[in-house]
């Protein structure tokens, strides 16, 4: 069992206004969301001190579709979100939440909560990083929205850490979508990666745009846009020297990595591109 | 802190730590949780949610139905009738976890076809007692609980 605070104070702010001011007056405190990384059994990172909970705040349980793009409030679990079903609009982004443990998970796991989280679970950052969601964050001294990548590389020592309290997510359909996950029970252990991959096609064949993204449990996301541009306007099915070089592209940005990645991983990784680039052709 | 919420029907008042997690509450102090805690579910607010997860200071006011307090109820009858007719007989682990699964399901869907089934237990496979039996479970506890609740608005 964790071992808590017995005298922690729980503040529960309702709306922002007085998130604002919580944090203004408590810095030290802990914000508290759906609770699923922070309550189970494996996890570490146990709150001491005082906590905001945030699961009052009128602000981020809102839900709101336009024509291009969901509005989620951060405090929005991910059964609910699950449950738009085809107004999700990208089918990867159904199966990443589909993969992502099970219902009563779910009914607790906020989508802010698994953005906070970064790369420690993989199963999100890799689709979300591709559809270009972005991020409203709050730090004490404001407001902004940010893209997802920025929240991703934003410092860990960050003395004004960001709250995230809505998410937007672009709504459309590629041509061809793919996602996959390997991971043992829940995308939190080590050596867990998941992959997203979107292309549109042309009428001709022509590939229009094509996105391809990788998500490692503690590495954080990875993404090639020159791998990309040698693959945006070919002809599909590509040819073998096509492959080859969008391949030998990823390979060397992995070999570049800040992070030293095994050899296995880096073969996983050129692998699943490979296989994709094949699988776009047979279309 | 003392929090109060509602146990089984009974409003309760246990002067607990924030973070204490509901399944040691539970297993604790009322003596309601015997399985492993990553195994066991409850209703809180009608939802299936792992008790292990949920902090007391997220209990206020709410309220807990634990697999102890859900059995004898109607909506227990239907889903437990239903696993005997189709010969659905999980080990006494499963079996409360599949009930509240069911009777969420239930609860969306008055007659869940085999992919709302399928959705509802991703996560949980495989299926101890199988999962055939369990597709007919579902389907005779949904129309139980629809001939019930048919008969009870005539």
């Amino acid at each position: 069992m964790n071992k808590p605070a017995k005298q922690a104070h729980i503040y529960t702010p309702r709306n922002t206004s007085e998130l604002q001011a919580l944090r203004k007056a408590h810095p030290r405190s802990f914000p508290f969301g759906g609770g699923t990384y922070v309550m189970s059994p494996w996890t570490k990172e146990v709150p001491t001190g005082d906590i905001i909970s945030l699961d009052q705040l009128s602000d981020t349980l809102k839900l709101n579709k336009t024509e291009s793009y969901l509005e989620v409030g951060s405090g929005i679990t991910l059964e609910k979100l699950l449950s738009l079903k085809r107004h999700l609009g990208s089918r990867a982004l159904y199966e990443a939440l589909t993969a992502l443990g099970n219902g009563p998970l779910r009914t607790r796991a906020t989508l802010g909560g698994n953005i906070a989280l970064k790369a420690k679970t993989v199963n999100l950052p890799a689709v979300l990083y591709l559809l270009g969601t972005r991020l409203e964050v709050r730090g004490l001294s404001g407001s902004a929205w940010i893209p997802i990548r920025k929240y991703y590389e934003e410092a860990s020592d960050n003395p004004d850490p960001w709250i995230i309290t809505r998410i937007r997510i672009p709504i459309f359909q590629s041509a061809f979508e793919r996602y996959e996950i390997f991971q043992e029970r829940s995308g939190l252990e080590s050596g867990a990666l998941s992959f997203c991959c979107l292309a549109d096609l042309h009428k001709d064949g022509i590939i229009s745009s094509f996105g391809c993204s990788f998500c490692i449990n503690g590495t954080g996301v990875l993404r090639n846009p020159d791998m990309e541009s040698l693959v945006e306007g070919k002809k599909r099915p590509l040819s073998g020297k096509d492959i080859s070089r969008a391949v030998e592209s990823l390979e060397e940005m992995l070999e570049s990595h800040s992070t030293p990645l095994l050899p296995w991983r880096k073969h996983q990784i050129t692998a699943l591109l490979f296989d994709t680039l094949k699988k776009l052709g047979d279309l | 802190m003392t929090v109060r919420f509602y146990l089984n029907g009974n409003l309760v008042e246990p002067d607990v730590s924030p973070l204490t997690r509901l399944s040691d509450l539970l297993r604790d102090l009322y003596r309601l949780i015997e399985g492993p805690e990553e195994q066991t579910l409850i209703l809180l607010d009608g939802e299936p949610v792992f008790p292990h997860l949920v902090p007391a200071f997220h209990l206020k006011g709410r309220l807990v139905t634990t697999y102890e307090g859900f059995s004898g109820t109607a909506d227990c009858e239907d889903i437990e009738t239903g696993f005997e007719e189709a010969h659905f007989c999980p080990c006494p682990i499963h079996r409360p976890v599949y009930t509240f699964l069911v009777h969420a399901l239930l609860e969306r869907v008055s007659h869940p076809e085999e992919a709302d089934t399928a959705a509802a237990f991703t996560g949980f496979h495989p299926i101890c007692g199988g999962y055939l039996s369990l597709l007919d479970g579902v389907r005779l506890a949904a129309r139980r609980r629809f001939l019930r609740h048919h008969e009870q608005t005539r």
